[in-house]
């Protein structure tokens, strides 16, 4: 596309007109999928993940001919509890090894061996999706002051050898040899993205987000304990797990705001990702006393800095809509899974900005007049004074059918102009 | 027996636990207490799932509470014996690799008195067929949290199918990716969101013949 400027900056200016709670041109389309695109493009889900030259092949080719306002072909996190433990040593360093597996695929998993993600073609079938599910815990609940005293040598020394199998005796020549290994995959990484991005760009594409920050509870539940042991630890020392959260939101905030420039700078996007897991799974009090205020505080301080925090409320949020008021009004997307969004327009009124709408069983196993029908419905009571991005449940598409998706979005151009 | 029951609902571990030793003390009948810790399992229970004022990580802590009553009690209950309610097969399937949703709705099963045989995580059909072939279950629950875990249930319902091993059988999906259209599209006879739910489902099921 020779005008991709052109279109990448009135896709951004869509974005964040609907994020201001205004009315845009037409609502926009904002969408996380890895593997579909994998699927459409005849590829299969293995080499999605593992062979970034397919990857780039792949990402192109979906991001011409879907032209979407935002697609992000989420990657991975299991690189995250090695980076954290480096922030107190070198932020660049940190920032570089979250970033191999959130940005980069799969080199940083073969390399460490760690007990957190299954991929195609590795612990999974060629065509399954990639799953990040936490073996066992790697933080004991007698560990928790540990965390609190000393977060950084506490994590190097005692969790990393845990989560990563390369790395369980660090001063062995295992250990060793797989961090220079990992250091030789780090340095493709900025002319990997540089390629991607680049080549990307000039099929005007433009990150539904590519920047993520991680909050405190979810990130010791699904990294550091596991989700069954952090619940019991939630009647059982619940100071203790409060304290941990107050210790490690800073470490968090500062790779939502590090990726957040790295976005801003290569994408133009502002958006930073926060995924919202536990949610759900807690009562309306436990939420407010140990997951909401810190993922507060994260956007505010994400807000100050100027970018705008993308809120995957995955799950169900319904019995928590009261906290979303709390959020600052238009500066924020506000992304449920299966929460009814009029329920939530009901709560928070025109000056948020809403995405959803679309559910996963419809693409996967609906007809292209059923999704057409869905569309037109959902944007009949969103679109009205703006503040509205269509999307799916987080990452839950790869399955769907090609002629769904492709109705999805006709649908849109169809019914979503203002 | 109870101030066993609510000290349960109220999900106070110490309390719980102190109390069951004191009337075991006592000389009290371990299962008149299990039966106290039974009802507020199922009181629970009955609390959670939509609109409900019990959630997940609630349903988690009084599974534990209940694990560490039957670890006390389970010496003293070698001798007598409890009656089955029913039998359920429970996996998750082929392709997810998440038990959370699983487990907690076997604790509650267990809690109701079900014989509940745990096929595990990234079960293929096969091997749900093999099992309902040599246990003979009323009921088999299919878990799995993610989309990708749809195929795969439909799939194992399939394969159940073709064994002829389908029509005295009731099929229960759950997941997060779970409704109505899933449901009916797979085969299943019925779906849950949410643990307790289907706890709920299958106990009628069962009660009501």
């Amino acid at each position: 596309m020779d005008n991709f400027e052109e279109i990448i900056n009135a896709k951004l200016e869509r974005m964040e007109t609907a994020t201001a709670g205004k009315e845009p041109d037409k609502v926009p389309i904002g969408i996380a999928t890895t593997y579909f695109p994998a699927k459409y493009a005849g590829v299969t889900y293995e080499d999605m993940f593992h062979d970034n030259e397919k990857y780039i092949e792949v990402g192109t080719k979906f991001a011409k001919d879907f032209n979407w306002d935002g697609l992000s072909l989420h990657r991975s996190f299991e690189s995250v509890t090695l980076g954290a433990a480096l922030a107190g040593f070198d932020p660049d360093v940190a920032l570089l090894v979250v970033v191999s597996s959130v940005l980069a695929g799969g080199a940083s998993h073969d390399i460490l061996d760690d007990i957190y993600s299954s991929n195609p073609g590795r612990e999974v079938g060629k065509n399954v999706e990639s799953q990040f599910v936490i073996d066992e815990p790697v933080m004991k609940d007698t560990e928790y002051d540990e965390l609190i005293n000393r977060p950084f040598d506490f994590l190097m020394d005692t969790v990393v050898p845990r989560a990563y199998k390369s790395l369980s005796n660090l001063s062995s020549p295992t250990a060793v040899g797989s961090l220079l290994k990992l250091g030789m995959e780090l340095g493709k990484f900025p002319s990997f993205l540089g390629d991607f991005v680049g080549k990307m760009r000039e099929q005007a594409w433009v990150p539904w987000y590519y920047a993520l920050n991680p909050n405190p509870l979810d990130f010791i539940g699904a990294w550091l304990r596991d989700f069954d042991t952090l619940s019991l630890d939630l009647y059982r020392m619940p100071d203790k797990v409060k304290k941990a959260c107050e210790t490690i939101v800073g470490v968090l905030t500062a790779v939502g705001k590090m990726t957040g420039n790295i976005s801003k700078d290569m994408t133009g996007s502002r958006r930073v990702f926060c995924p919202i897991w536990y949610n759900t799974y807690l009562s309306p009090e436990k939420y407010k006393e140990f997951h909401f205020p810190y993922i507060k505080q994260i956007v505010y301080d994400l807000v100050e800095e100027g970018f705008t925090p993308l809120m995957s409320f995955q799950g169900r949020y319904d019995h928590l809509l009261d906290t979303l008021t709390e959020l600052p009004k238009g500066k924020v997307i506000l992304w449920f899974d299966k929460t009814d969004l009029n329920k939530v327009r009901d709560v928070v009124g025109d000056d948020y900005c809403l995405a959803g709408g679309i559910p996963s069983s419809l693409l996967i196993g609906g007809t292209p007049e059923k999704v057409t029908q869905h569309v037109e419905k959902v944007i009949s009571e969103q679109k009205p004074n703006g503040g509205f991005i269509l999307s799916t449940e987080f990452n839950g598409m790869g399955d769907a059918k090609v002629e769904n998706v492709k109705a999805m979005t006709e649908a849109v151009e169809k019914y979503g102009k203002y | 027996m109870e101030e066993i029951t609510k000290a349960i609902v109220d999900l106070d571990e110490d309390k719980v636990l102190k109390l069951v030793k004191d009337k075991l003390d006592a000389g009290e009948d371990p299962l008149e207490i299990l039966e106290a810790g039974r009802k507020g399992m199922s009181q629970i229970g009955e609390e959670s799932g939509e609109g409900g004022s019990v959630f997940l990580t609630d349903l988690i802590m009084a599974g534990e509470i209940f694990r560490e009553v039957m670890e006390v009690l389970m010496p003293k209950l070698a001798d007598k014996s409890t009656e089955s309610k029913g039998k359920i097969v429970i996996g998750t399937v082929q392709g997810d690799i998440h038990n959370i949703g699983k487990d907690i709705v076997i604790t509650f099963l267990e809690a109701e008195g079900f014989e509940v045989i745990d096929l595990g995580v990234d079960v293929p059909p096969e091997k749900f067929v093999e099992s309902i072939k040599e246990n003979n279950p009323e009921i088999v629950g299919l878990s799995g949290l993610l989309t990708l875990s749809i195929e795969p249930m439909k799939k194992t319902i399939e394969t159940i199918e073709g064994a002829d091993l389908r029509s005295n059988l009731k099929v229960i999906v759950g997941g997060e990716r779970m409704d109505q259209e899933v449901s009916d599209r797979i085969g299943a006879d019925a779906w849950v969101n949410d643990a307790s739910e289907g706890v709920k489902i299958i106990k009628k099921w069962v009660e009501g013949g």
